[in-house]
């Protein structure tokens, strides 16, 4: 079947995207992995659906699972058992959520599975500053090799103090265990190793 | 941010004129961010109410800061 790109039309309101660095981030780890037009990607953890909108109006074939999903091409689902057929993925995000979830071991195994070989994951995440490659490991445990590493911190800061400055505080909070003085923010891009499964 | 409650009837002393609620760009250590505070609407001075500056406006400057 073939892909139309989808646009906003003036009368609807682009979504929020309610984590550090927002869409600018998201973009910027998109055009470092360097996907083409077409390509099948997997928002885990969507949210409202913005992200994913603005992939399908990049003609990306886009689709997005949240346990509270919303908007257009965005189903329920929890990501430790996505609802989407192994190995059909060209690329994940993972953007913000890793943090949140109860296992993220299980996550990061389940986006493996629905990666194709040499599939892209892509994640951004909170993490504890005086345990830097905490996460990197994670995902080398998980099957993937990390190929791009780079700390956005600043945009965490940002984000936090907008919270503050705007009285939106509950929108913010720092995972269990990782105190605001050692909290950063960091983006991984990560390639599904195909040795190991 | 509602600072209405905490500056009514604000004057302008340059102008005269009735402050108003308006968007408005805070910016500090390179870092800028839109909120809602008292402006003129002639010629934009800002009034910023003690209460903020000494609780969000300074917690915020310490999350910028980093310590």
């Amino acid at each position: 079947m073939p892909h139309r790109a989808q646009t906003l039309s003036p009368t609807e309101k682009p979504r929020a995207v309610l984590r550090p660095g927002g869409l600018a981030l998201t973009e910027q780890a998109l055009e470092c992995c360097g996907l083409p037009r077409a390509a099948r990607v997997l928002d885990a953890g969507c949210g409202t659906g913005a992200v994913v909108e603005r992939l399908r109006s990049l003609d990306y074939r886009a689709v997005g699972i949240d346990l509270n999903a919303q908007g257009r091409h965005c189903v329920r689902g929890r990501i430790e058992n996505l609802p989407v057929k192994t190995a059909g993925c060209d690329c994940v995000l993972c953007e913000c959520v890793l943090s949140l979830v109860p296992d993220p071991e299980a996550c990061l195994r389940e986006l493996h599975r629905v990666l194709k070989p040499s599939g892209i994951a892509v994640i951004s995440d909170v993490y504890d500053r005086s345990n830097p490659d905490a996460l990197a490991g994670l995902l080398e445990r998980c099957g993937f090799s990390v190929t791009f590493r780079q700390d956005h911190t600043r945009s965490l800061l940002e984000f936090a103090a907008a919270a503050v400055l705007q009285g939106r505080r509950a929108d913010f909070s720092l995972p269990p265990g990782i105190s605001s003085q050692r909290a950063g923010y960091c983006l991984l891009l990560a390639r599904k190793d195909t040795a190991h499964g | 941010m509602n600072t209405d409650a905490e500056a009514p009837g604000w004057l302008c002393a340059a102008c005269g004129i009735a402050l108003e609620r308006g968007k408005v760009e805070i910016a500090y250590l390179g870092s800028a961010f839109p909120v809602e505070l008292q402006r003129c609407p002639r010629c934009g001075i800002v009034y910023i109410p003690e209460e903020l500056v000494l609780t969000r406006m300074a917690e915020a400057e310490k999350i910028l800061e980093d310590k």
